[in-house]
C-alpha cells in the first residue's frame, strides 16, 4: 500500500475539507498522520461561481478532510 | 466540479495504506523535503489560513437602490480610498467596495434596438420609482470607475519608488484590476453622462439627494483633474473647485446608515478571497467627517506643493513640510510622494533651479555668502606655499576639489536633508543619523579648502569665506537637534535615559548657540546690504528659537535628574556600553578616521561630570531625591 501511495505523489490531487473548502494541486508530501502538502494549490468554494483562487503550497492536516480524490 | 472529472475517491486507501508507515516516515514527491514543506500554509489555522470565514452575504450588483443609498455608497468610497492612502492594502480597503468587483455587472447600455420597429428603447425595465436604475448604472457605475481611476494614478505616483512600498504604503493590488487600461478621459466622460441625467433626469424624484449625488461625483471629477496634471502647470482654479465640492458635501444631507441588504455592498474579509498569503486584520473605516476633514488636507497640502514650484526662499519650503503632522489621514504617502519629485525630480530642485542653487541659497539665506564664492576664489587664487599641493596644476587641483566640496553638500546631503522630512518620522531619523558622518566630513573639506587660500583680496571675501564651515556645522546641529527630538516623539529612550539626553540636547543647542554668534558677529562686520541684513534677522530669529528650546532642555535635564522616572540602578561599565549603544552614530570607525576631532559628539566623561557637579548642589542632597547612578 505505501508503494501504492508513493506512486501516487506528484500527482494531483481534490481535496475537500469541513468548511466544504476544495483544494485541488498536485500532492507532494504525507506522513503517518496523513498530514497532505500540496503545493502549486487553488482554493475553491462550493456555490461560488467564479474560479479558484490560487493558494500555493498548503498543509491540509487529517483532521479537516472530509475527501481526498486522485486524478 | 472543481478540477473536472475523473478523480477517484481515495479516501479509505489513504487512511489504510499511511498504517504501514513507520512515525516519523515522509513519502514525498522527488526534490521535495522536509525544509521545503515547512513553508506550507497550514489550512485551518487562523494565522496562516487567510480562506477561513463564513461566506459572504449574497449581493446583487445591479439591486435598486434609492438616491441617499447611493450617496452613502459613494460617501464609503472615498472613506476607502483614504484608508489606502493612510497605509492600508487595496484589499482591507477599496476592494471591500463589492462594485469594484462586479463592473462589468453594472455597465449595462442604456438603451437597445428593438428589431422589429427598429426603434431604441431603454435597455433596463424598474417599476420602481423612487429606485431608477441609471442611479446604479450611470451614477454609482461613474462613481466606482472614477474610484478606481484614481487609486490608479496615485499607484503611479508611489511606484516611483520615493517611499517604501510594505511601510509608507501597499502596493498590491491582489490580481484586481484599478482601470489601468482605461483612458482616464473616458470615465470624465462617464461622470459627465452621469452628471447630465442627474440634471435633467424626470426618472428621478424631487430628491434632496440629487444636489448631494451631484456634489460627490463633481468632486470624484476635479479629483481625477489633479490627479492628471503635472505639478508644473498651476491648477489653483481646480483646487479651489474642489475646497468648495466639499464644502458643500459637508454642509449638505448626510445620507443614513442604509438597509443590511445594500450594507452587503461591503465585504470587509474580501481579502479572504483575493490571491493573498498573508492573513490581513479587517480594517475600520474612519467616520465620515475625518475622511471630509483628510480630503481637504489633501488639497491643501497640493497648495502648499505647488506654491514652493519656483520659491525663491529655502526656508519658504522647510515651513510647508508638516513633517510633525500627527494624524495619518492628514499626511499620506502620495503627497509626500509628489513633495519628493517637486522638490528634486533628479536634475532641478522645485522644477526651477539647478542643483547648485541649493547650496548657494542655503549660504546666503544663512550667512549671506556670495554664490559661487568658493569655485570663484579657487579659480583666482593660487594655494599657500607651505601647503601641499593638490596637483601639478594648482588651480584646477583646487577648483576640483571647491567643485567636489559644492557638488557633495549640494546632492549628497542638502537634497537628502529636505527629503528626508517627507519620509515617515522613523526613517527620517535613520537617514538624519546615517548623514551625520558626512556632514562632519564635509565640515572639514570645507575649512581645508578654504585654508588652501593663499590671499585673500578683501575682507569681505574673507569673512564670507570663514562663514562657510561655519553653515555647514549649524546644519550638522540643527540635524542632531531633530534627531533626539525624534526619539523622545517615537519613544526610542528608556526612562532612565531621559536626563542623559536632554543633557546631551542642552549641550548641542549650547555650541548651536556658540556656531550663531560667531556668525552674527563676522556679518556685523560686513557692508549694511540687503543680504547681510537678511541674514542677521534669520539668526537673531534662530538665536532667539536656540536659547528658548536649551532652556527648555536644561529644565527638563534638570526635572528628570533630580526626580527620575524610573529607579533602574546603572552599573558604571555597563553605563558605558548603553551610552555607545544609544549614540552608536557618534563611534563609527568614520569619525576616528577625520582628520578633525567632531566637537559635537556626545562624550561621557562630560555627562559624568555634570553629574558629580549637581552632587555639590544643596537640591539633589535633599532626600528625598533617588539618583540612580552610582558615581566614579
Amino acid at each position: 500500500h505505501v508503494e501504492r501511495l508513493k506512486s501516487l505523489m506528484g500527482r494531483t490531487w481534490r481535496i475537500t475539507i469541513l468548511d466544504t473548502r476544495i483544494f485541488v494541486g498536485t500532492l507532494a508530501c504525507t506522513d503517518k498522520e496523513k498530514n497532505i502538502i500540496l503545493i502549486n494549490a487553488d482554493e475553491y468554494r462550493r456555490g461560488e461561481a467564479r474560479d479558484g483562487r490560487y493558494v500555493g503550497m498548503i498543509m491540509v492536516p487529517w483532521k479537516w478532510v472530509v475527501k481526498a480524490e486522485v486524478d | 466540479m472543481p478540477g473536472g472529472i475523473g478523480f477517484v475517491d481515495v479516501t479509505d486507501f489513504l487512511q489504510k495504506s499511511t498504517e504501514d508507515m513507520e512515525p516519523g516516515e515522509l513519502l514525498s514527491m522527488e526534490g521535495f523535503g522536509l525544509t521545503d514543506a515547512m513553508s506550507a500554509l497550514e489550512i485551518m489555522d487562523p494565522r496562516m489560513d487567510t480562506g477561513i470565514s463564513d461566506p459572504p452575504p449574497s449581493f446583487d450588483p445591479n439591486m435598486p437602490l434609492l438616491p441617499s443609498e447611493v450617496c452613502w455608497m459613494l460617501d464609503r468610497s472615498f472613506a476607502y480610498e483614504m484608508s489606502w492612502h493612510s497605509g492600508f492594502a487595496l484589499s482591507q480597503t477599496v476592494y471591500a467596495l463589492r462594485y469594484v468587483h462586479h463592473l462589468g455587472d453594472i455597465t449595462l447600455p442604456r438603451f437597445k434596438v428593438d428589431t422589429e420597429t427598429w426603434f431604441s428603447q431603454f435597455n433596463t425595465k424598474n417599476d420602481d420609482l423612487d429606485r431608477p436604475l441609471e442611479l446604479i448604472h450611470l451614477v454609482l457605475r461613474a462613481g466606482i470607475f472614477g474610484l478606481l481611476k484614481c487609486c490608479d494614478l496615485v499607484w503611479r505616483e508611489l511606484a516611483q519608488d520615493h517611499l517604501i512600498d510594505g511601510e509608507d504604503w501597499s502596493s498590491e493590488k491582489f490580481g484586481v484590476s484599478l482601470c489601468e487600461n482605461i483612458q482616464p478621459e473616458y470615465i470624465m466622460s462617464l461622470i459627465e453622462e452621469a452628471l447630465n441625467w442627474l440634471r435633467q433626469a424626470t426618472s428621478l424624484p424631487s430628491s434632496p439627494w440629487r444636489e448631494g449625488l451631484i456634489n460627490r461625483l463633481l468632486l470624484r471629477r476635479v479629483y481625477i483633474q489633479n490627479l492628471l496634471q503635472t505639478l508644473a502647470f498651476s491648477s489653483f482654479p481646480a483646487l479651489h473647485e474642489a475646497h468648495e465640492n466639499i464644502m458643500e458635501i459637508i454642509a449638505g444631507l448626510t445620507p443614513p446608515e442604509p438597509p443590511t441588504a445594500v450594507l452587503n455592498a461591503l465585504d470587509p474579509n474580501i481579502s479572504r478571497r483575493l490571491v493573498s498569503f498573508a492573513p490581513t486584520r479587517t480594517a475600520i473605516l474612519p467616520p465620515q467627517s475625518e475622511v471630509w476633514n483628510a480630503i481637504l488636507a489633501w488639497i491643501e497640502q497640493w497648495c502648499e506643493i505647488k506654491q514652493v514650484v519656483g520659491t525663491e526662499n529655502l526656508w519658504n519650503v522647510l515651513a510647508g513640510l508638516r513633517a510633525y503632522e500627527d494624524q495619518p489621514l492628514r499626511r499620506t504617502a502620495f503627497l509626500r510622494s509628489c513633495s519628493i519629485s517637486t522638490f528634486f525630480n533628479g536634475s532641478s530642485i522645485l522644477l526651477t533651479h539647478s542643483p547648485s542653487w541649493l547650496i548657494d541659497q542655503l549660504f546666503t539665506e544663512i550667512a549671506a555668502i556670495p554664490s559661487n564664492i568658493l569655485t570663484q576664489q579657487a579659480a583666482q587664487f593660487p594655494l599657500a606655499e607651505n601647503l601641499p599641493v593638490v596637483s601639478t596644476n594648482v588651480n584646477s587641483g583646487q577648483m576640483k576639489e571647491a567643485d567636489c566640496l559644492a557638488t557633495t553638500l549640494t546632492e549628497d546631503l542638502l537634497v537628502d536633508y529636505f527629503v528626508s522630512f517627507y519620509h515617515n518620522r522613523p526613517r527620517q531619523r535613520r537617514k538624519l543619523v546615517f548623514s551625520l558622518l558626512d556632514w562632519h566630513v564635509g565640515f572639514e573639506r570645507a575649512a581645508q579648502v578654504i585654508a588652501r587660500f593663499a590671499s585673500i583680496p578683501s575682507h569681505e571675501v574673507g569673512f564670507a569665506l570663514s562663514r562657510i564651515p561655519l553653515c555647514i556645522r549649524h546644519m550638522r546641529l540643527l540635524i542632531i537637534s531633530e534627531i533626539i527630538l525624534s526619539g523622545f516623539e517615537l519613544e526610542l529612550y528608556a526612562r532612565h535615559e531621559w536626563a542623559m539626553m536632554y543633557w546631551y540636547l542642552s549641550e548641542v543647542l549650547g555650541s548651536q548657540a556658540s556656531v550663531l554668534d560667531r556668525l552674527q558677529k563676522s556679518l556685523q562686520l560686513e557692508d549694511d546690504v540687503l543680504n547681510v541684513r537678511n541674514a542677521l534677522r534669520f539668526i537673531s530669529v534662530q538665536q532667539e528659537y536656540t536659547h528658548a528650546l536649551r532652556d527648555i532642555a536644561a529644565g527638563m535635564r534638570d526635572m528628570f535628574y533630580r526626580y527620575p522616572p524610573s529607579k533602574v540602578e546603572i552599573e558604571p561599565s555597563r553605563e558605558q556600553a548603553n551610552f555607545e549603544k544609544r549614540f552608536k552614530w557618534a563611534f563609527i570607525p568614520g569619525y576616528s578616521e577625520a582628520a578633525t576631532l567632531d566637537e559635537d559628539r556626545p562624550i561621557l566623561s562630560k555627562w559624568r561630570r555634570w553629574r558629580k557637579e549637581q552632587q555639590v548642589i544643596p537640591h539633589c542632597r535633599d532626600q528625598n531625591t533617588h539618583c540612580s547612578y552610582r558615581f566614579i
